[in-house]
């Protein structure tokens, strides 16, 4: 676990990885850039992608900021993330 | 695939198959129905029966599942489902319909014994508008709601299945033997925990043979979107689904309520889709775990405590690989002989089993544009209505509009209660302001 200036692309790259080895059949395809409901990333997949974001980097993500700008893709999450630890770690 | 000889002989019920056979053989002895899957798509243009059967006659996937029957096995040998090659077709059953709002009640009393039956029919009803509504039915100890749309999709021409994704073939858990009965035991005193009586259950005074009744609702695509604000008004996010059963089970207990003060929780289990995501595969067999929420009479306050109490639970259910290690129970207990295994899901609960039994297929029916060379103007899921609780709701969204049916047992509500729980359904999702 770290809290300690994670960018947004390094966090980026670690929830690709997640959802390709867990949530994603193996052809398809996911950047940073990847809107998520288009690869068919539904509300419990996201779930799993919170809890995962919990367990690697110590953030708790409470229900009411993921909003729908925030989970539309890895890149607008991660960079979200990216903001909350930089706040925790200062 | 493109052969009925390409595909196999026989096939074994997975743990969630099997799970899904012993439900509906309680259902079956406490009310003479069965565990069946009922999927409904309205075409604009008329479909007639010889054109619908051509297509058919063509298609290879229909001609295999429609000879399957499911063969008697001896206790701890696993239940298979077995072609035979010399098994005649179902005939397709045609009916006269007004605007397609209702199913004829012929239909849905048709006897399903798929020992000696297809587990898999279509029936045929000519609107009086011009156009035709395809009724899909198949036993749900074959596949699910996912299943079964992929299936029908092939069948009418829109979609291609590669040979790979008709069946499952990751193995449940590569864990030993001695660990999985590990975590089967654990999941056992799970259940027996988290299913403990009392808990708020509508179940009526028990007949032999009930009717199965059903009522829709269906929102607008505004009314939809209003929801998904008021579902982050309420504290779910963007768990939508979340906000949905905090309403079900809000309205449940009001209607409870009616009948009495509250004085017990609610017990509800929700079926999980373990496919991988971005693929619709695959199709036979369950691919499906369960989450269980208790949800405590103090959350039953209103929907926003109710929400809370969900999100929690289903946070620590999925942080404790709760789902996952259902499906290894389920796995685990294939071969247990039925009788048994219908005790061990039978005796925590005393038969009540759950408050009531609820799903939300999604915005998987929006694949649903064109069947058989028509346009579709309405596709919606009926709920296998298990008996008991025997009250089921199935949310799915159709073009961004969100549709609730809502399958009961005629001992489970009165006229009354059903009116009740409508309107307190309709609030709870639009709240005042929206109706």
């Amino acid at each position: 676990m770290s809290t300690v200036n994670l960018s947004a692309d390094a966090i980026a790259e670690q929830l690709c990885g997640f959802l390709r080895e867990n949530i994603l059949a193996p052809h398809i395809e996911v950047t940073a850039a990847t809107e998520l409901t288009e690869i068919g990333v539904d509300s419990f997949s996201l779930m799993e992608l919170v809890l995962f974001i919990e367990r690697r980097f110590g953030l708790e993500l409470p229900a009411e900021s993921l909003s729908p700008e925030n989970i539309a893709s890895v890149a607008t999450l991660s960079a979200y993330c990216a903001k909350s630890l930089n706040r925790v770690a200062e | 695939m493109k052969r009925v000889s390409d595909f196999p002989s026989s096939i074994a019920l997975n743990g969630a198959d099997f799970f899904l056979l012993q439900l509906d053989r309680m259902m079956w002895q406490s009310s003479r129905c069965r565990n069946i899957c009922t999927f409904v798509v309205r075409l604009d243009a008329r479909l007639e029966c010889r054109e619908l059967a051509s297509y058919l006659s063509t298609n290879a996937a229909y001609q295999w599942i429609c000879r399957l029957r499911l063969q008697k096995t001896w206790p701890f040998v696993l239940a298979k489902w077995v072609f035979n090659a010399d098994i005649v077709l179902p005939a397709i059953d045609e009916y006269q319909g007004e605007q397609g709002d209702t199913l004829p009640s012929d239909l849905l009393q048709k006897p399903f014994n798929i020992e000696k039956q297809a587990a898999f029919r279509i029936s045929l009803v000519q609107l009086k508008d011009g156009g035709s509504q395809l009724v899909f039915t198949w036993h749900h100890a074959l596949m699910d709601a996912h299943g079964g749309e992929i299936f029908i999709r092939q069948l009418g021409g829109e979609e291609t299945i590669s040979p790979a994704d008709w069946f499952s073939h990751n193995p449940v858990s590569a864990l030993s033997l001695r660990a999985r009965a590990d975590i089967a035991l654990q999941m056992k005193a799970f259940l027996c925990h988290v299913s403990r009586l009392p808990f708020i259950s509508l179940i009526g005074k028990k007949k032999r043979q009930q009717a199965v009744l059903y009522h829709t609702l269906k929102f607008s695509q505004r009314q939809t979107q209003q929801m998904a604000v008021r579902a982050r008004d309420q504290g779910a996010g963007f768990l939508v689904s979340a906000f949905y059963l905090a309403v079900t089970s809000y309205a449940v207990a009001k209607v409870q309520h009616s009948r009495m003060p509250l004085d017990s929780d609610m017990l509800v289990p929700i079926p999980l889709d373990c496919r991988k995501r971005g693929v619709q595969a695959p199709v036979i067999g369950n691919q499906v775990t369960f989450l269980f929420y208790r949800i405590p009479l103090a959350a039953l306050a209103n929907i926003k405590t109710c929400v809370s109490a969900l999100m929690a639970q289903m946070k620590d259910l999925m942080r404790s690989e709760n789902p996952q290690h259902y499906l290894i129970m389920m796995d685990f207990l294939r071969r247990v002989p039925g009788w048994l295994y219908r005790m061990q899901l039978t005796s925590p609960t005393k038969g009540k089993m759950a408050s009531f039994h609820y799903s939300d297929t999604g915005d998987s029916l929006d694949l649903y544009a064109q069947l058989f060379g028509r346009s579709v103007s309405s596709v919606i899921h009926y709920p296998p209505n298990m008996y008991p609780p025997g009250l089921t709701f199935v949310f799915s969204r159709y073009q961004g509009a969100l549709q609730l049916t809502l399958g009961y047992m005629e001992s489970v509500l009165t006229a009354d209660e059903l009116a009740l729980l409508l309107s307190e359904l309709q609030l709870g999702l639009l709240g005042e302001a929206g109706l």
